[in-house]
Formats: C-alpha cells, sequence, structure tokens
C-alpha cells in the first residue's frame, strides 16, 4: 500500500509535468486557421446540377501498378458473397439459385483479400480513416464498400479515386440511375463510386390480412387503400377494429420522410438543422401511436414486437427496400407478403464499390467494378439476393426471370420500385446522413410518453454534437 | 576483514532490476505515455472532421469549460448522477448480501459443509464477459422475453379478472427498457450478481484474519451470533469494507459495458442510463479526442482523490499516535 501511495504520487506529479511540457510542443499551431480552409462544401451535400465528367485526359489516367494482391475493405460479408457469385465457381461464376459457400480467392490470378471491420460504434469509418491516408507500400487498399450514411464524405474526400481515370466510361455508367449517379459524384463532377443495386422502397404488406380485410390481396386494389397519408390513417383505423396494427413501431415510416426533406441534415455554416417535413412527421407518428395502430414495438429491428415472425402476423405492413425480404424480415412468414407504392416512395440505403487511391490494381479494379454492373449480373445478383438492380436493362428484364420475389408470392417488385428510383432526388443527401438514426433514436422517448417533443429534440442535438464536434447548433 | 568480506560477495541486486523491468517498460508504454498524452490531448482541440485530423492544437482550458457547463439539460453532473445511482443500487444489496454470505462461511456454530464449493459458484459470475451477461439480460427482459413470458402466463391465468380492464386489450408486455428505473434495476443488478461474489471472499478472507480466540471468549461470556458479528466482525474489517466500499465505487466510476451494451449505446429511456464513461466513449468514437481526454481526466481526478481517501481512512490509528508521540513507528 505504501508502494502504491508513492507511485500515485508520482503519478500525479508526471502527470502535471506532462501537462506543463506539452504548452511546449512544436506541433502547437495557432487555431482553426487551418479549419476554415479546409472546410467541405455544404457538408459534402449533394449538388443534382453537377453532372459526372467521364472523359479524362489520357495523362490523368491513373496506371495498373501491377499489384499482386487484390485488397478490398468491407463492414460485413455481402459485398464478398456477391463477388464470389460473380467470379468464383472456378471464374465463371454461378447461376441463380445456387447455393454456395466458396469465396473467391483469386481473380485473374490475382490473390484477393477481403478485410471486413464491423460498422458498429463506427469502427468500420474507424479502420478507413486511419489506413486510407496511408495507402501506400507493397499491398495497398484496391477497393473499398461504402454505405449510404457515409458516401458523400468519402465522394468529396481524396481517400477516393475518380473511376473515370481507371477507366469507367459513360458506357459503363449508361444503365445506371440518375440517383446513386448523383450520390456518388463529387461537388467537382467526378465520379467517385459505382453501385450494382439500388435501394428504392415501398411499403410491404401482408396477404393475408388483405385477403381478411378487404377479400383481396390485389397490389392494385390495396394501393387505394394506401395511396396517401389521409387515406392510409383511414385504414389504420379500419385495420384496428380487427385487431390488427398498421406498423409495428413508430419510427417504421421514417425513411420515408427522410428521403423527402428538401435540405440536408448540416447546412454550409455546419449548423444542425431539422427539416420540417421531419419535425411533421414526428407529429404524425405520435398520433399514430396514442391511437393504437403500432404495435407498440419499442424500437425498429430489435426483435420482440417489431419482429414480423414473432409478433403474431398482426401487423399488416412494413415501409422497406427490398433488402428487407433477406435482411430484415422473417422466414416463417416468407411468401406471405407483397409490395406497392404506398403514400410515398422512397429510397432507403445502398452500397458503393469505391476505388481506393492508391491502388497498385486500377484493372483489376475497372474490371471488377464493369462486371458487377454489367446488365448480365446486375440481373443475375438482384434475383439471386432479392435486390433491385442498378441496371436499367435489368429492370426491365427481371419480370421474365424465373423464380423472382419468392418471399413477395412471386410479385415483380422490382417493376413496383422502379417507379420510385426514376427521377428521384438526391437533394438532401448528405454527408451526415448518419444523424438520421441518431434523430429517430432520439424521438423514441417523446413517442413512449417519457419526454416532451423539445426535451427529445433537445436530446438529439445533445448526442449530435457529442459525435460531431465541430458542427453547431442550429436552433 | 570487513573489505575481504566486500571482495567475496556477489551482488545480486541488480538482477532485481532486471526481472522487474519488463513490468516497468510495458507500463511506461502502454500505460504512463497514454496517460500523460490524455492530460497533454485534453487541453488541445483535437479532432477527426471528415477522416481529416484536426490539431492538437493547444486551447488550454476550452475543453473543460465546455464540458463542464452545466447549463444543458443533458450534461456531465447528470451523467455523473447516472452513474452514481446504478452504482449505489447495485452496491446496497452487494455488500449486505457479501456480509450475510462471508459470516455465514466463517461461522463456527454454523459449520457449512461444501462452502468451498459455494464460493466457487458465487463468484462464477465474474468470470463471464460483462458485455455477454448484459446481452443475456436484455433478452431475458425482452418485450417477447421470458420474464414477460412468465408475467403472460400469469396474467392470462386471471384473464376474468383482466377482461375488461385496460379498454378491453387483454395484457401484452410490459416495456422494461422503456422505464428508467427498471433499465437502472437491471444493469445495477447484473453489477451486483457480477461482483458479489467478488466482495464475498474479500470479506471472507477480512473474516479469516480476526483472531478465532476472540469469537471463543465471547462465545463462553454468552455472546450470540448477532453480537459477535456487530460487535467484533464489523469493527474488526472496517478498514476492508472501506477499501470495498471505495474500490467498488471506482470500479462504478467506469461503468461502461453493461449499459452500452443493454441500451444500444443510446443510455435510453431519455439517456438516464448514459454513465460518464459512455459520454467519454462517443466523443472518442467520433473521433474528438480533446474532449474526451478532458472528460477522462475529471474522471482520473476524482479516482485518485477516491484512492487517496482508502488510505486515509484505512490507516493504522495506533501507528498514527505513536508517530506523534515519537516511538519511531513508520506510518502506514
Amino acid at each position: 500500500m505504501k508502494n502504491l501511495k508513492k507511485s500515485i504520487a508520482l503519478l500525479s506529479a508526471l502527470a502535471l509535468a506532462g501537462t506543463l511540457l506539452a504548452g511546449c510542443d512544436p506541433e502547437e499551431t495557432t487555431p482553426d486557421d487551418t479549419a476554415e480552409t479546409t472546410a467541405p462544401v455544404a457538408a459534402d451535400a449533394v449538388d443534382e446540377n453537377v453532372t459526372a465528367e467521364l472523359e479524362v485526359e489520357e495523362s490523368d489516367m491513373v496506371a495498373d501498378g501491377g499489384g499482386t494482391n487484390l485488397r478490398i475493405y468491407g463492414w460485413n460479408d455481402d459485398f464478398y458473397r456477391d463477388l464470389s457469385f460473380v467470379f468464383g465457381n472456378g471464374g465463371s461464376g454461378y447461376n441463380v439459385g445456387d447455393t454456395f459457400d466458396e469465396r473467391v480467392t483469386e481473380i485473374d490470378g490475382i490473390p484477393v483479400e477481403y478485410v471486413v471491420t464491423p460498422s458498429a460504434d463506427g469502427a468500420y469509418r474507424q479502420k478507413l480513416d486511419t489506413d486510407l491516408p496511408a495507402n501506400t507500400g507493397s499491398n495497398p487498399i484496391d477497393i473499398f464498400m461504402i454505405e449510404a450514411n457515409d458516401v458523400r464524405t468519402y465522394v468529396n474526400s481524396d481517400f477516393s479515386l475518380n473511376v473515370a481515370k481507371i477507366g469507367i466510361t459513360a458506357d459503363d455508367t449508361a444503365q445506371m440511375y440518375s440517383y446513386p449517379l448523383a450520390v456518388a459524384t463529387s461537388s467537382g463532377g467526378e465520379l467517385k463510386g459505382v453501385a450494382f443495386q439500388a435501394c428504392p422502397a415501398g411499403l410491404i404488406y401482408r396477404r393475408s390480412i388483405a385477403v381478411d380485410m378487404w377479400g383481396t390481396d390485389d397490389p392494385a386494389t390495396i394501393q387505394e387503400k394506401v395511396k396517401d397519408w389521409d387515406t392510409l390513417e383511414a385504414t389504420a383505423a379500419e385495420l384496428k377494429d380487427k385487431g390488427y396494427t398498421l406498423v409495428a413501431s413508430n419510427q417504421d415510416t421514417f425513411f420515408t420522410v427522410d428521403s423527402k426533406k428538401t435540405t440536408p441534415w448540416v447546412d454550409s455554416n455546419d449548423n444542425i438543422l431539422i427539416d420540417q417535413t421531419i419535425l411533421d412527421w414526428v407529429d404524425r407518428m405520435k398520433t399514430w401511436g396514442d391511437n393504437g395502430w403500432t404495435n407498440g414495438a419499442y424500437n425498429m429491428w430489435g426483435g420482440g414486437q417489431w419482429d414480423v415472425d414473432s409478433s403474431g402476423g398482426k401487423v399488416f405492413s412494413y415501409f422497406g427496400p427490398s433488402w428487407f425480404f433477406s435482411f430484415s424480415m422473417g422466414t416463417e412468414s416468407a411468401g406471405d407478403w407483397a409490395v406497392t407504392e404506398g403514400p410515398a416512395l422512397f429510397n432507403w440505403g445502398g452500397s458503393y464499390i469505391m476505388a481506393a487511391n492508391g491502388t497498385d490494381n486500377a484493372d483489376l479494379v475497372a474490371k471488377v467494378m464493369k462486371t458487377m454492373t454489367s446488365d448480365e449480373w446486375t440481373l443475375k445478383l438482384a434475383v439471386q439476393n432479392n435486390d433491385f438492380p442498378n441496371n436499367k436493362n435489368a429492370v426491365s428484364q427481371f419480370g421474365s426471370q424465373e423464380g423472382i420475389g419468392s418471399f413477395v408470392g412471386g410479385q415483380n417488385y422490382v417493376e413496383v420500385f422502379a417507379n420510385a428510383i426514376e427521377g428521384m432526388s438526391a437533394q438532401a443527401v448528405s454527408g451526415y446522413d448518419a444523424l438520421n438514426e441518431v434523430f429517430r433514436e432520439a424521438m423514441i422517448d417523446y413517442f413512449n410518453g417519457n419526454i416532451s417533443k423539445e426535451e427529445a429534440i433537445d436530446n438529439f442535438y445533445t448526442r449530435s454534437l457529442d459525435r460531431f464536434p465541430y458542427l453547431k447548433d442550429g436552433r | 576483514m570487513a573489505s575481504l568480506n566486500r571482495k567475496k560477495a556477489v551482488n545480486y541486486a541488480k538482477w532485481g532490476y532486471f526481472f522487474i523491468a519488463p513490468f516497468f517498460i510495458i507500463y511506461i508504454i502502454f500505460s504512463l505515455v497514454p496517460l500523460l498524452s490524455t492530460f497533454y490531448y485534453s487541453f488541445t482541440e483535437y479532432y477527426r472532421r471528415t477522416g481529416i485530423w484536426e490539431g492538437p492544437n493547444w486551447i488550454g482550458f476550452e475543453n473543460f469549460k465546455e464540458i463542464l457547463d452545466f447549463s444543458a439539460r443533458q450534461n456531465l453532473l447528470v451523467y455523473f448522477k447516472n452513474t452514481f445511482l446504478i452504482w449505489i443500487i447495485g452496491f446496497i444489496p452487494q455488500i449486505i448480501v457479501s456480509l450475510l454470505l462471508a459470516s455465514w462461511f466463517t461461522d463456527l456454530r454454523l459449520k457449512l459443509k461444501g462452502s468451498a464449493f459455494f464460493k466457487v459458484v458465487i463468484y462464477l459470475p465474474n468470470v463471464i464477459m460483462a458485455a455477454a451477461v448484459s446481452m443475456l439480460f436484455f433478452n431475458f427482459f425482452g418485450d417477447l422475453g421470458p420474464v414477460n413470458d412468465i408475467v403472460n402466463t400469469f396474467f392470462s391465468n386471471a384473464k376474468g379478472l383482466m377482461e375488461n380492464m385496460k379498454d378491453g386489450e387483454p395484457f401484452k408486455f410490459f416495456q422494461f427498457f422503456n422505464s428508467v428505473g427498471a433499465t437502472r434495476g437491471i444493469i445495477a443488478g447484473i453489477n451486483f450478481l457480477m461482483w458479489f461474489g467478488n466482495t464475498t471472499i474479500l470479506l471472507l478472507a477480512a473474516i479469516l484474519g480476526v483472531d478465532v480466540s476472540l469469537y471463543e471468549s465471547a462465545q463462553i461470556d454468552g455472546a450470540n451470533a448477532t453480537q459477535s458479528f456487530w460487535r467484533i466482525t464489523i469493527p474488526l474489517i472496517r478498514p476492508l469494507m472501506v477499501y470495498v466500499f471505495i474500490t467498488s465505487l471506482i470500479g462504478g466510476l467506469q461503468m461502461f459495458d453493461i449499459p452500452n451494451v443493454m441500451t444500444n449505446a443510446t443510455g435510453n429511456p431519455d439517456m438516464t442510463s448514459r454513465t460518464v464513461v459512455m459520454y467519454l466513449n462517443t466523443m472518442a468514437g467520433g473521433g474528438d479526442y480533446g474532449r474526451a481526454s478532458a472528460v477522462a481526466v475529471i474522471l482520473f481526478i476524482i479516482s485518485a482523490v477516491l484512492s487517496f481517501l482508502i488510505f486515509w481512512l484505512g490507516r493504522d490509528r495506533d501507528a498514527v499516535k505513536r508517530v506523534k508521540r515519537g516511538k519511531g513507528a513508520t506510518l502506514l
């Protein structure tokens, strides 16, 4: 104990000395000088007036460095699975409906190294932010995957390459939808990433409940019942009388408004602002909960009352894109669902393939991008994974494919969702879209009656400012 | 003669330093340097903005000023209050149960059989990872978890009574994680479960250190178990009780993994289960090392003050008196 006391005393003394010495640190510079000049444009928001320029000078092209390893960063195994679907099976790729566990080990004789860092608690972003600035050496990162919430940050950074510089041409992007293109185009008009899937979304409803309620599960008839917010609320009351609920939780409809908001979360002066559309949504959802139109689920995901299979088939609808089928919804009720446009078609999520600045495999990266986004493979991947292909040709051919949409009773869901992605505006997509989850979770306490709306919004600002120290309270 | 001896004697002392060197080297690299840099960073503006590091730029006490501003509805003081409340809710049953178990295990008259087995069993929860335990409890108390199942079964048996209650709606489930008391209670309960075994072992050692003849003579004089407990055990293990209290308090101040996993890092409902270290973690995770360090420094100072309290409260008072009388005994 005596020694412990001494060492604590010593520590405190050293610690104090450390702080005194710290004043003389040579790195010390005048604060804030640099912050102003490096501030990104308007919170990395999408500027829809800028279109990607895919013709670059021959001299600007990134030459293949003859790399011996294709190093890919991802936050889960999904892209590796899809990459294996396309390049596995001895290089010829798999057929739709094949089940496979193989993960491709080499493409064109170059070994593949896939590094997974889970995205929980921002771990994946930390990994990227640590490794990308120092992307040199014998085995640099060649490709990194990025999710919709974070994509704008990396589109406007120097860590990603203009894909035109590795050989992606206007022909390669001709069939892509404008929304994913706009999201991946930097404010300087460079296309920084490509997506082989898109995430338009609508309303997914339970067929058996529709039949019980109205004697039909036909999407066109059901659409009449859910065509706008007022009709939807009347339907909700109707459902409640029969012991059903319209949605599982108060937050299920959040992304319908999140992708419709007109201003980004953060303005060009770093103020956090809440769009009026979002505030109106809060009021509406509070009413829904109070009226008993939700199943009382505490939070989206998280199982329990939200979970499709365990809530006893009492929930009429979920609002989501097609990745809901395999990612969020249960297997027991598969086939008992159908999709329709609902009150508002929207977009939710998306993942982008980016070429890392510093890659030594430019040619192979370009090949991966071109193959993954080709007409043939976007279609196959979409059928295989219940996804929406980011390719207009694939969308038009989707309906004629075998075995599509078994989750929704064989319905051609792509046709329904295609109306959502066509002409969708990306104007409010910005580098701070991670705030939408913060906001949604902060509202739970208000919906559940623990605190007032103002207090919930206050909590949202507290959380946001803890996470982003350089942002300001815009109220 | 003396000089001859000195030449012959091999000095082994230096080897002692070699043997303890690895600890100090590792300690300096992995503990002391980070500790000192934390102090330095707490006085700097040092954060990551869209992947680019800003700073460290010296800004004096700005971080502390911002963190110690208690005008907002949620602030550091509130997080300290949350942390302390959750800790004390868990600590009170912990010390009571531990004392009870420790005195039973050592009771001369009870002569419990298989006490070694029970000691292992009560210590076991401490071996499991806190995050795993909290995940387990999260599912126990979930909307459709076993706890709600049991409550549900109970109420559906009494359905005749429940039929017309709650607007005709049958009882569905109780949302534990939407209730401030339940959430804090569950977190405190896990802390209790994980640490009462450890405390019991510590108190056991303390009680075993008490001279058995004291109990025997008390027994001969007609003292019952309660009397020997309050008059002999408690006064003699007081220094260790203080130690347990303070170490538990310091551990409680650093409470993080259980509430973080349990509430999905939000500290909900209404951030009432957000502890100081969860607050620190949010900022560190967002790449704001300046402010996070400032919180860490504040925690360090409080922990250091509490540590000194241990020594002050746990010192040998007789030795202090002897020193004052000048009889040469060393302090502590």
